[in-house]
């Protein structure tokens, strides 16, 4: 009788703990998924809106075949990469841990108005970064750009 | 009345060695299972410290070099160092802060010294150096004081101007981080390794500073990868 209730116990109490311990490794997953999606967002919002500062075109141009020949935010539509395979801005490979794979989409919306709905060339653009967590949790973050760029 | 105690004591007897037995096995199970429920405890508490602490970590470390690097005018030199290759050069980044140098402010009136002073000169007061010290596992930056801490000869040598010549010459480096009014503070602790690479990006494109960074704490090993845009740069320096 002791040794069952004993046995009922252990496992009621292994459940929380276990739940503790994944609760926990998602919470550092998030964090690696912001810093991940803000390096993206860094790379994107050094570069114009759209092509020499006027032309609006989502996605890559035929002759751009990797993120270092983006030349415009809009080139990033539709880009994705994961930390298996990610390389940095010189063709560097990063050496990320390839049991916990992360997975970055973008996706770049013209708007002719900051709160205005999708169109297909507008002053305004809106970029979403999304990270997926190996637990499949998505981190998102969004920046507005406009044509304009200001000069120092 | 003695016949009842008799009665009494003959019913009462000893644990038989069974029992015993028994008991021990029974007391032995709970002690194990609240031993092994103690160290679960103690394990669970300990990786979700060190997982909140790498978390914390990793999110401080990242803002701190994109506020640093985000505000520059212009990386004068920078060496890329290595994450796999201990034996590489340290990494570090030795660039143009802004433009604020006001050689007739007030050092009483702080914002004299955090407006913009668009002379397009690049004074010494206004450089800064982050560099990656492997012995100590920290990234270091070297910047000048605050001109209100500087005495008066310090204040006149912080006015001194730079030309590219200066600003491109490696030697300036360890010139730059032994001048007395030079600071030196830590930027981040726990880093084992670092890299930086400040690549050439397309035409309208701004300037980026990419950093990788190995953090080590409680055991495990994280590896940081961002990036800073400069968010108001500049042309080479004269």
């Amino acid at each position: 009788m002791a040794t069952t209730l004993l046995a009922i116990a252990v496992v009621g109490i292994a459940g929380p703990l276990g739940a503790a311990g994944e609760q926990s490794r998602q919470t550092e997953e998030r964090g690696a998924a912001v810093v991940l999606a803000r390096q993206l967002m860094e790379e994107i919002v050094a570069r114009p809106l759209c092509d020499d500062g006027t032309t609006c075109h989502l996605g890559p141009e035929s002759s751009e075949c990797d993120r270092t020949q983006f030349n415009s935010a809009d080139d990033y539509d539709g880009y994705s990469d994961t930390t298996k395979d990610l390389k940095n801005y010189s063709n560097k490979s990063i050496s990320f841990d390839r049991n916990n794979v992360y997975t970055r989409n973008v996706t770049v919306a013209y708007r002719t108005s900051p709160t205005g709905s999708s169109v297909s060339s507008g002053d305004f653009g809106i970029v979403t970064v999304s990270v997926t967590t190996p637990h499949k949790q998505v981190v998102k973050i969004w920046r507005l750009l406009t044509k304009e760029t200001l000069a120092y | 009345m003695r016949y009842a105690i008799t009665t009494r004591s003959a019913r009462r007897h000893a644990m038989t060695l069974v029992e015993l037995s028994i008991s021990l096995v029974i007391t032995a199970l709970v002690l194990g299972a609240l031993s092994a429920l103690w160290f679960a405890v103690a394990e669970t508490w300990r990786r979700s410290s060190s997982s909140q602490a790498t978390t914390l970590r990793a999110s401080q470390v990242d803002a701190r070099f994109e506020a640093t690097f985000r505000q520059a005018r212009y990386i004068c030199q920078w060496t890329p160092g290595s994450i796999s290759d201990s034996s590489a050069a340290p990494a570090s980044c030795f660039f143009w802060r802004s433009d604020f140098w006001n050689a007739a402010g007030n050092v009483n009136n702080a914002a004299d010294f955090k407006t913009q002073v668009s002379d397009g000169l690049v004074q010494v007061g206004e450089l800064a150096l982050v560099e990656f010290d492997a012995a100590s596992k920290r990234v270091y930056i070297y910047q000048p004081k605050d001109p209100s801490a500087m005495d008066s000869g310090q204040r006149a040598a912080a006015g001194t101007v730079w030309t590219w010549a200066d600003l491109s010459k490696s030697s300036n480096l360890s010139t730059f981080k032994s001048l007395t009014y030079v600071e030196k503070k830590v930027l981040s602790e726990g880093v084992s390794a670092a890299e930086l690479n400040v690549p050439v990006t397309p035409s309208l494109s701004g300037p980026i500073v990419e950093f990788t960074l190995s953090l080590t704490g409680s055991g495990a090993t994280t590896t940081v990868y961002s990036t800073a845009a400069l968010r108001a740069p500049s042309a080479q320096p004269l």
